[in-house]
């Protein structure tokens, strides 16, 4: 569907999330895992606009948290899947994995 | 701890953010802040804080100048308040009235208030208006 795809970076703080512990997934934490993960920083601003995209998307939905000390008593802002956004995570696997089956020539399962 | 980013970044930054974004973001930017400081220093997180806040200054983050804010009055915070008249409050011009009719909780009180003012008014014209034309006619025509 026209609108529906989503860009490299999306995909990338989508299937972060994804992959996060549910409660676990609010700004820095998806920034550091994608450091861990892939050795890339992702600028912060950049992050909160593909997160407010994604959500304007239905694919994420969020909620407040608790405060902090040294987030100077700001409250952090978790995000989470929808059931949308799983189905989304279902297609892009599956696609993706059709187009290393093309270029491998075999057959991938997944464990 | 206490987080003392540059002041003028800050306020910056809660000048041009959009007002439900606020929070989490100056949460992320003064987790970060903290981190670098202990880390690297106070140059290093103080140069990394005005940079960040720069580069958030995005189209899809900024405050929308022209979005209007919700005025519940005071008295409805409090529980057992009794409906709303616009009149106590401020002077209604119509689009207040059309914003606060959109309101689920109070929003046929705003009508009621509102709109069934002006009908009475309108009526009591027409009224007022006939009863002229009336006497003028009987005075004319009967007379």
């Amino acid at each position: 569907m026209k609108g529906d795809y989503l860009g490299e970076l999306e995909e990338l703080v989508f299937l972060t999330i994804s992959s996060l512990q549910q409660g676990d997934a609010y700004g820095v934490a998806i920034m550091n895992e994608i450091f861990e993960q892939t050795g890339r920083e992702v600028n912060i601003g950049a992050l909160h606009s593909v997160l407010k995209r994604l959500e304007s998307k239905g694919y994420l939905k969020s909620k407040m948290g608790g405060a902090t000390a040294e987030r100077g008593g700001r409250r952090k802002r978790y995000f989470v899947v929808t059931p949308l956004g799983k189905k989304v995570t279902d297609e892009i696997i599956s696609q993706k994995l059709q187009l290393y089956e093309r270029v491998l020539g075999t057959t991938i399962k997944i464990l | 701890m206490i987080v003392d980013p540059p002041k003028w970044a800050d306020g910056f930054l809660r000048w041009y953010c959009h007002p439900e974004l606020l929070e989490d973001i100056q949460g992320d930017l003064y987790e970060l802040y903290c981190y670098r400081l202990q880390r690297y220093g106070r140059r290093y997180a103080d140069v990394k804080f005005v940079w960040e806040v720069l580069m958030l200054c995005r189209f899809s983050l900024l405050k929308n100048p022209f979005e209007r804010k919700k005025q519940v009055p005071l008295a409805l915070e409090q529980e057992g308040a009794s409906p709303p008249s616009l009149n106590v409050w401020h002077m209604p011009t119509w689009n207040d009235i059309l914003f606060e009719t959109r309101n689920k909780d109070y929003g046929a009180y705003v009508i009621r208030n509102a709109y069934g003012g002006n009908m009475l008014l309108g009526f009591s014209v027409v009224l007022l208006l006939w009863i002229v034309i009336f006497a003028w006619w009987w005075i004319k025509f009967k007379h």
